[in-house]
């Protein structure tokens, strides 16, 4: 049994289950899955023993959420070998779960690949218990299920998505002012969820007049027409082209790409929005103007980067995958920010595999007819 | 450096950003009466492709039978190149999207920022993928592709020293 001891309670993980610990961004997942590097006040507790006197990562092991940071080696095959020269590994595991891809090139794999080939080499070592750290982050349902296949028991998985891990799950936790044990039925219900800021629920139309066309712009892979106030959605599964059609739209379009953190060029959010006390008000910003936009959760950058795409008083608005690091609350959140563009009748492009904001959509594009 | 270019031919940004910068630097020194400057654009630009080249060809398992234990920062530094290279690219977009001029203190904050953030999560795959004691011999027969290199390295000190700019 390992169990994780914190100030606000206890997880309890035994070697035939998968445990989930749900939370809502910032709730103190991830701060509590790394309590196995021994660093902080928590306690980890092994069998009956403190597992951080000896800390024996052969029986106990991490996957945090970023594959790309996590990688020793460029292909599996090589981290593998790299690992063999520390300790026993089991290469048959790798490349089970790797199949044609154990030597590839991490760059050159899908994202549910990505995901497949840290946590692969983390189980090589075969460690009793593994935890995990938001494994379904920006993966498509596709991808979700290459996951979801090889996670194996003694998994503790922290998460915000309760949708992909919810049939999956022996017990669950949820991590708000205190940890507390819930029963997996709370898990199907939306206004559970919603009230505690998880994911799982689906976000509706804003009923809105659309007005008249704004852009009418050739792809290459579709025609893009937005009128006043509509909400167009760009959808299909991961790789399917539709960042590479947003690029295409730059310079027509103020185009806000998927990881927040490149995208900030500024040192302060008044900086970023250009210094528009108007668009600090409207977007409930004055209160972190001064703030440097890394400082900000993730939901708050996606509020910033849209408060400035505002600013830059274009009429249209592309998001690329907008909702992958959000939860609940931030969903909510988002959902009130599109219908201030809306009712500023500024047109919007989302381009999306999130079958939860999907609903949002007044006209869709699939580029993958497959999704 | 006409080798290590040639060599990169598979990377045609690369291959056709090199080519032109060695022209323009030439013509452009040149014409301000500073030719003898071309030395260090020729040295720059050789240093760069060769990291270019020995991240994509080095053997990784001959660094670590090499260097042991003190080549694994190595290994895992060659794998972070490519996405490095890709983010440096990304960001660039981003910039060009914003009308952010070049501006390199600007450009330079997400990649910081990305690079802390792949250090601290570095630290921890570190930490709980390298445990227990390095055990691997050192084994200083060079394979194949270290002759190769070396050969090439050899060639190009030679030409260096055979014809002075």
């Amino acid at each position: 049994m390992l169990t994780i001891i914190t100030s606000k309670g206890s997880v309890e993980v035994d070697k035939q289950e998968i445990v989930g610990l749900l939370g809502r961004n910032g709730s103190g997942k991830t701060t509590m899955l790394k309590s196995v590097l021994c660093d902080s006040q928590n306690q980890v507790i092994l069998d009956g023993k403190d597992f951080c006197k000896e800390k024996d990562y052969s029986k106990v092991s991490l996957v945090l959420q970023e594959p790309y940071s996590q990688i020793l080696a460029e292909t599996a095959k090589e981290e593998v070998e790299l690992l063999s020269r520390y300790h026993r590994v089991n290469e048959e595991i790798v490349k089970n779960i790797m199949g044609e891809y154990y030597d590839k090139k991490f760059l050159e794999l899908s994202d549910g690949y990505k995901r497949r080939f840290v946590i692969s080499t983390t189980l090589a070592s075969m460690p009793e218990y593994v935890l995990l750290d938001e494994p379904f982050a920006n993966l498509d349902k596709y991808s979700t299920a290459e996951v979801k296949e090889i996670i194996p028991k003694g998994t503790l998985i922290a998460e915000h998505r309760v949708k992909e891990i919810r049939d999956m799950l022996d017990r669950v936790y949820l991590l708000e002012d205190k940890i507390e044990e819930i029963d997996k039925e709370k898990l199907y219900d939306e206004n559970f969820l919603k009230s505690h800021g998880l994911r799982g629920f689906k976000l509706s139309k804003i009923e809105s007049k659309l007005g008249k066309e704004i852009i009418d712009v050739q792809t290459t892979k579709a025609r893009i027409k937005v009128r006043e106030s509509e909400v167009l959605c760009l959808i299909g599964k991961n790789g399917v082209g539709k960042t590479t059609t947003l690029k295409q739209l730059v310079g027509k379009v103020y185009v806000i790409f998927q990881n927040p953190d490149l995208q900030f060029f500024c040192t302060t959010v008044r900086e970023e929005v250009k210094g528009r006390e108007d668009v600090l008000s409207l977007f409930n910003l004055k209160d972190k103007e001064e703030r440097n936009p890394y400082t900000l959760s993730y939901g708050e950058k996606m509020r910033v980067l849209i408060a400035s795409a505002y600013a830059s008083g274009r009429k249209v608005i592309a998001l690329d995958e907008p909702s992958v690091g959000m939860d609940g609350n931030s969903l909510l959140s988002f959902y009130e920010m599109i219908k201030l563009l809306k009712e500023e009748k500024r047109g919007i492009i989302i381009a999306t595999h999130d079958e939860d904001i999907i609903g949002m959509c007044d006209s869709i594009i699939n580029l993958d007819k497959s999704f | 450096m006409v080798i290590t270019i040639t060599m990169l031919f598979r990377r045609k940004g690369i291959f056709i950003a090199e080519i032109l910068i060695t022209v323009f630097s030439y013509f452009i020194l040149s014409y301000f009466d500073k030719a003898y400057l071309y030395v260090f654009t020729v040295r720059a630009i050789t240093y760069i492709n060769l990291y270019f080249i020995i991240s994509e060809l080095v053997d990784k398992s001959t660094v670590l039978d090499a260097l042991g234990e003190k080549g694994v920062p190595i290994i895992i530094a060659l794998a972070y190149y490519p996405y490095f290279f890709q983010l440096s690219s990304e960001v660039s977009f981003y910039a060009k999207a914003r009308g952010i001029g070049f501006n390199p203190i600007k450009i330079s904050r997400p990649l910081l920022v990305e690079m802390i953030k792949v250090a601290e999560n570095l630290y921890v795959a570190y930490t709980v993928k390298l445990f227990g004691n390095y055990s691997g011999k050192r084994n200083l027969k060079p394979r194949t592709a270290d002759l190769i290199l070396l050969t090439i390295g050899v060639v190009i000190f030679i030409l260096s020293l055979v014809f002075p700019l």
